[in-house]
């Protein structure tokens, strides 16, 4: 099979043209701004992240992008200024800072450090950027992210956002960084934050492109209100 | 499991993609052509690149338009990390257009991209380093 041939197969089989589903679009946006809802903080917060666009402190992984668009649910306009911080795991699924010992176990060095958490700004309009990681997996959650948006100094919303299972599977199948460990425990559709259904999991989803291979891009749109947000997903 | 196995393909097949250097500093417009023949992104679209020679610290505009379809880019450094990606260069708006501080010296690349899966068709791409950011780069 030629270079060309066996791109348009892969091609094909992405774009769903025999009867599989493709990944969520890097262009589907709601045709409404539907309100991010609250999920658990969780254990791993740590309050002493930084201001910073690059949060990978070196940490080995398939380079990641991640774009968030966050905008008012009410009038669907660009949101200025609001705080996001973030924060996930590494590679090998361990959470970074020294916080509660379930979220770095047998990890000293771990402790030591701050990759995979900061925060970004958003610009005039709407959009705030991070230079990561792809994160890794640990036991009992799917792959997540995890997000606060705070604007005119309130957090506005606590949320966590996901993966598709497929692109997870075959990231820790074939990526260096993460190929020991090569099959996640649990998917999206099992997970005890999110799971449940499709639909429940979908608003949650990032939109994804892989380039070349090796490269990454993620983009959410985060609606929130002018007040803290207090619908539960 | 059909799914699962095409993207693992993309892993596998997707650094055979060409790098075309016709783009360069200080200032350059290109008009070229996204085919179904070209590289492919896992969500199904299609993407030409092009490369340019960049100095740290300088500031560089890229400018993508095109009528057929909706215009993406990504900025990729000389790691081929992505450093930055736009979809609109202003609301409503179906061009693209990346404003960046090049972090490192060294060859850039330019991913040149169709928003959505299934689209194609002819587009302009502009240079301008370092960028006059207060000025949009010319439309063709």
């Amino acid at each position: 099979m030629s270079d060309l041939d066996r791109r348009d197969v892969i091609v094909k089989l992405l774009a769903g043209s025999l009867g599989l589903r493709a990944l969520p679009l890097l262009g589907e946006t709601p045709a409404v701004c539907t309100l991010t809802c609250q999920q658990t903080l969780g254990p791993c917060y740590y309050s002493g992240t930084v201001v910073r666009p690059n949060i990978t402190e070196g940490r080995p992984g398939l380079p990641t992008l991640l774009s968030f668009l966050v905008v008012n649910a009410d009038t669907c306009q660009p949101v200025a200024n609001a705080a996001i911080d973030i924060w996930h795991t590494d590679a090998q699924g361990i959470y970074s800072a020294p916080i509660n010992t379930f979220c770095n176990p047998n990890d000293a060095g771990a402790r030591q450090l701050t990759f995979c958490r900061g925060v970004q700004l958003t610009g005039a309009d709407g959009w705030a950027h991070f230079n990561t990681i792809y994160p890794g997996w640990y036991s009992g959650r799917t792959t997540h992210i995890h997000a606060t948006i705070r604007a005119g100094g309130n957090a506005m919303v606590t949320t966590q956002f996901y993966f598709d299972d497929a692109l997870s599977d075959a990231i820790y199948k074939t990526h260096p960084s993460y190929s020991n460990r090569p099959v996640k425990d649990t998917t999206n559709l099992r997970d005890n934050v999110i799971g449940g259904s499709a639909g429940r999991v979908a608003p949650y989803l990032f939109a994804t492109k892989l380039i070349l291979g090796k490269s990454l891009v993620a983009r959410k749109v985060i609606a929130i209100r002018t007040s803290p947000t207090t619908c539960n997903s | 499991m059909q799914f699962l196995m095409a993207i693992a393909l993309l892993f596998a097949a997707g650094d055979d993609c060409v790098r075309q250097t016709d783009l360069s500093c200080p200032a350059k417009t290109i008009a070229a052509s996204i085919i179904i023949y070209d590289c492919s992104a896992s969500d199904g679209s299609h993407y030409d690149l092009w490369q340019f020679s960049g100095k740290a610290g300088d500031t560089i505009a890229i400018d993508m338009h095109a009528t057929a379809f909706d215009s993406y880019l990504v900025l990729l450094d000389p790691n081929d990390v992505p450093a930055a990606e736009n979809d609109d260069a202003a609301r409503g708006n179906n061009d693209a257009r990346i404003v960046y501080t090049l972090t490192s010296t060294g060859t850039w690349t330019v991913v040149a991209n169709t928003l959505r899966e299934g689209s194609a068709g002819d587009y302009a791409l502009s240079i301008s380093c370092p960028a006059n950011v207060r000025r949009r780069a010319a439309k063709h």
